[in-house]
């Protein structure tokens, strides 16, 4: 099954962008949320990860979610599935 | 794994001075191989951006995305590789160098332009470490999105504090610049767009003591130099731009550094170490400009191309 990617984002974030290019590199699709222009989803990015930095990655099967702060290549690709 | 045909120059960070090297480097029609951790660099993270010739009011996302974008005209000779550089060694007084990435590939160089740039320096305050992230950021640019209507605090009042506040100006409620000394060092005209905000407090002459909060950050204090009286400000963010330390770790153990860390570079790139040219921020160059930056890297390419053409030519 595949698995679904959400980028919690803000517009001006360097590492934000590496992921993003990244993941389009590698055909993966993900949804984004700009963290900078939606308040609610900021709490909620705060929420899942106690932090407040971005990136923000979840990689969810539908049952768990996992967690990546920052752009974190190397945890990404074992996430997402990247060979 | 060890990618074992060596490039004729191997090219240490992914920012201005490096992108110019292989650019420079390309057009001499050297095999390059480029490697850093971010596309453009710490240009990414730079904000609004208006002394790039040429540029007019461009910023750093649309600079960096021409720069890399630039690269993709010289793909025959320059390889590109999204990863961070450990450790350099080289065989022998004369011999190459080996490239060591995080994750264990390896690159062999005839010669190397070493433009790793430099991170954010600490205040090295209680509670920085505990809540890095959770209130406390080195990047503005980046963070300061997440801090709508709230208050926080800026340390530093050189450029890219007052670059800073300029962007919570924007954003945040009531804005602290905390300086150490009695005058800030950030240019006027960037200091003339906050001076008479009333939002705005400079306080001059404040050494943070300690950064404060539970889950999230809600305080930090200060001590008045001038009185040795400890305050604190009610803040949900601190933002420390208090300069920048040359990432030189990978090569620090056969490179001449500076004083202050940085490598001794002359304008050419040349260092102390044959074939080892180095170039921008992470040297002791004076200026940490993108323009400076883009122009060591050239000048550290035509060198690395001369030393290849004269080691050539003596074999």
């Amino acid at each position: 099954m595949s698995k679904s990617i959400t980028i919690y984002t803000t517009q001006t974030c360097g590492f934000c962008k590496a992921a993003k290019a990244y993941l389009q590199e590698h055909d993966v699709p993900y949804a984004e949320i700009d963290v900078g222009s939606d308040q609610e989803k900021a709490r909620e990015m705060i929420e899942k990860s106690g932090q407040m930095g971005v990136p923000v990655i979840v990689v969810g099967d539908g049952v768990e979610e996992e967690i990546i702060v920052g752009f974190d290549q190397e945890r990404l690709a074992a996430a997402a599935g990247i060979a | 794994m060890v990618d074992t045909a060596p490039y004729d120059v191997g090219i240490v960070g992914y920012g201005p001075a490096g992108i110019t090297a292989a650019i420079y480097a390309a057009r001499k029609q050297l095999r390059v191989v480029l490697i850093g951790a971010v596309p453009g660099g710490e240009v990414v993270n730079s904000g609004d951006i208006e002394n790039w010739p040429g540029g007019g009011e461009t910023d750093g996302l649309k600079l960096s995305d021409g720069f890399v974008r630039h690269l993709d005209l010289h793909a025959d000779v320059v390889t590109r590789v999204t990863k961070t550089v450990t450790k350099i060694t080289r065989a022998g007084q004369t011999g190459d160098f080996t490239l060591y990435c995080d994750d264990e590939v390896v690159y062999l160089a005839r010669t190397v332009i070493y433009a790793a740039g430099r991170h954010p320096r600490e205040l090295g305050v209680p509670g920085e470490v505990e809540f890095k992230n959770k209130g406390v950021s080195y990047c503005a640019t980046c963070d300061a999105p997440l801090f709508p209507e709230k208050d926080v605090a800026v340390i530093g009042g050189g450029n890219t504090g007052a670059e800073a506040v300029i962007m919570f100006q924007k954003i945040a409620r009531r804005i602290y610049l905390l300086h150490i000394d009695g005058k800030l060092r950030a240019d006027p005209i960037l200091v003339k767009n906050f001076a008479d905000d009333p939002n705005v407090s400079i306080i001059f002459n404040a050494k943070t003591t300690a950064i404060k909060g539970d889950k999230m950050v809600n305080a930090l204090t200060y001590e008045d130099a001038l009185n040795r009286k400890e305050k604190t400000l009610s803040v949900q963010g601190v933002f420390i731009t208090i300069g920048a330390i040359p990432n030189t770790e990978p090569v620090k153990s056969f490179v001449e550094l500076d004083a202050f860390g940085a490598i001794a570079a002359d304008r050419y790139g040349a260092t102390n170490v044959p074939g080892f040219f180095a170039a921008g921020d992470v040297t002791d160059i004076r200026d940490a400009q993108i323009v400076v930056a883009a122009g060591h890297g050239c000048s550290a390419a035509l060198s690395a191309g001369d030393y290849l053409s004269r080691r050539s030519a003596a074999s």
